[in-house]
């Protein structure tokens, strides 16, 4: 299940990596001609209400959600495990001041955060991935806090402390990998939420901007007038819906992979 | 000169129910390839005083109040900066851990776990510590080590575990092992063979040990001194052989009576009636008084009786009466 999936993961991103040489259309193309027509020759997918082909958008869009999740997830478990891992280990102050930053940080509104960002830095698709993970990591900070300072009290880091290692190899060396089945199960439920997040903002006209699209924006154009041209919606909503159920088989297979003492044998 | 030095070490806990006054006073001295057994109840603050000297004590809420415990004549194991207590434990002292299944890395293979001590500790490749950890599993008897060593901990059985744990500690042939309670979580038959192999280490490295137990039979077999533990003090000290022929305090004579003995005088195996104090509300004066049976009137009067010298130098014992066996409890 978990290889099936990667495959098809592997599929989609190398179809997307490679839009501009497959997609038989230009994504701002418009043929005024047909527009709004259901799936046919030609337009295997159909086209929307401007008359652009769908596959070619749905390609063109697979660049932007699945670099999206994945950017947005790499930063957001960079700086939240990191984070989590110093403050659940260190405790004390250090932890006090660390976790409630992370909580004044969470009762920001999001959108006025990313608003902030963008009349700061000006609106830039890459600092939409960073703006994203910068959300998402306070999660992770939290559950990596919670699970390193469970593991505080166990007496093989005991042990550890007494061979005389130092506190960054106790950190990364032993508690880390006790810690991984967790932060994958977290992980591959982020890189959904950051795709969902992404659509919201470009929704909002904080990200992505048409003609250019993305998964999120697809189906948020399809959910208007799923009534009248349901393969709008179709299209778009099938194909994540099958990255994200590939995401988490995958992330399962991973975790059981990465875990020894679930592993076969 | 002494190994370890340890003299007026007081660990207390400062909680919010109060002060957790978990030793108080403990001094004991360790030569070179001696073996000091610490025994006593849960609670006698035996397993504290072996993690202050390992720099384990979470603090806080714990702190070292006072003493000094000199390794080797020269560093002061509770003063001393981090890096510097780093340097000693795992190369030159070493600790083994009560509960084999739950002290080794459920997530790292055996053989990193082993080598570790050797790679962060000695200027060594792989390779050669790699070998050394085999001939170290080998030591302790690990059969099959060459495939075995690949393994992860949760396929090897609870006897294993210790004995990869004592591979482990020794590896960098330390001059200092300290054993707390290295038998307790284990089967009774494991015991007694992990009790062997110390034996048998002992015999061919020289190496001093520092045994945590809180069961006085394992005492006779392995240890040369005795410390016995109650409530935070010491309060019997002695040859171990002397300790057990003529126990003199009556917390030890009562310990010593809850051993089960195998032989023809089937007696009904005795308990010291009571139970530990609260480490945070101690009683006033002898801190055994409420259980002892030869207990005055001036026992639950401050100041507890001293540590003193009894038959000749070559014992302590922390009760007036020591040499009274035949007073009766007069208090109520």
């Amino acid at each position: 299940m978990a290889v099936a999936s990667a495959v098809i993961l592997a599929v989609l991103t190398l179809l997307s990596a490679f839009a501009p040489w497959i997609a038989p259309y230009s994504y701002e193309e418009q043929d005024l001609a047909l527009r709004a027509v259901p799936p046919q020759a030609g337009h295997w997918l159909g086209t929307d209400a401007l008359g652009r082909d769908q596959l070619t958008r749905l390609l063109y869009g697979g660049r932007v959600s699945l670099m999206v999740g994945i950017v947005a997830t790499g930063v957001a478990l960079a700086i939240g495990v990191t984070y989590g891992a110093i403050s659940g280990f260190y405790g004390g102050m250090v932890d006090v001041v660390m976790m409630r930053t992370v909580d004044i940080i969470y009762a920001l509104p999001f959108t006025i955060f990313v608003i902030l960002l963008m009349v700061f830095f000006g609106r830039d698709i890459r600092l939409l991935f960073v703006a994203i993970g910068a959300v998402e990591w306070l999660t992770m900070a939290r559950i990596v806090r919670a699970q390193v300072q469970a593991l505080q009290k166990q007496e093989f880091i005991e042990a550890a402390r007494a061979l005389g290692l130092r506190r960054r190899r106790i950190i990364f060396v032993h508690m880390l990998p006790n810690v991984i089945g967790p932060i994958i199960v977290y992980a591959t439920l982020t890189v959904p939420a950051v795709m969902l997040l992404e659509a919201f903002l470009s929704f909002l006209g904080l990200g992505v901007q048409p003609p250019m699209s993305s998964w999120g924006l697809m189906i948020k154009d399809g959910a208007d007038r799923m009534e009248e041209c349901p393969w709008l919606l179709i299209a778009p909503g099938v194909t994540l819906a099958t990255t994200l159920f590939c995401l988490n088989f995958l992330g399962d297979g991973l975790r059981d992979a990465l875990d020894v003492r679930t592993s076969k044998d | 000169m002494p190994l370890l030095t340890v003299t007026n070490l007081s660990v207390y806990f400062h909680t919010r129910n109060g002060v957790v006054r978990a030793a108080e006073d403990v001094s004991f001295e360790i030569e070179k390839g001696e073996t000091l057994a610490i025994v006593g109840e849960s609670g006698s603050g035996k397993s504290v005083t072996c993690y202050s000297l390992m720099g384990l004590v979470p603090q806080p809420p714990g702190r070292i109040e006072s003493g000094s415990a000199i390794f080797d004549g020269k560093i002061d194991l509770l003063k001393c900066p981090p890096q510097e207590l780093n340097r000693i434990r795992g190369k030159r002292m070493a600790m083994i851990f009560q509960d084999p299944m739950t002290s080794l890395n459920p997530y790292l293979r055996i053989e990193d776990q082993v080598i570790e001590p050797l790679m962060i500790h000695e200027d060594i490749d792989r390779r050669d510590a790699v070998r050394r950890g085999i001939h170290a599993l080998e030591e302790v008897g690990v059969p099959d080590v060459a495939r075995r060593i690949r393994s992860y901990p949760h396929e090897f059985s609870g006897g294993m575990r210790q004995r990869v744990m004592i591979a482990m500690a020794l590896i960098t042939q330390p001059e200092l092992l300290i054993a707390d309670e290295p038998t307790t979580a284990l089967d009774v038959t494991i015991q007694a063979q992990i009790l062997d192999l110390l034996k048998d280490l002992k015999k061919k490295t020289g190496m001093s040990i520092l045994l945590i137990t809180h069961n006085l039979g394992i005492v006779g077999d392995l240890a040369d001194k005795v410390a016995v533990m109650y409530a935070g003090r010491i309060v019997e000290q002695a040859p171990a052989a002397v300790l057990l022929k003529k126990p003199l305090h009556p917390y030890t004579i009562g310990l010593m009576r809850s051993i089960p003995k195998l032989g023809a005088h089937a007696e009904r195996l005795q308990s010291i009636p009571g139970t530990v104090p609260d480490a945070a509300r101690l009683p006033v004066g002898c801190k055994f008084h409420a259980r002892c049976d030869r207990a005055q009137g001036d026992c639950t009067l401050d100041p507890e009786p001293k540590l003193v010298e009894a038959d000749g130098s070559t014992r302590r014992v922390r009760c007036p009466y020591w040499d009274k066996p035949e007073l009766k409890r007069t208090i109520p």
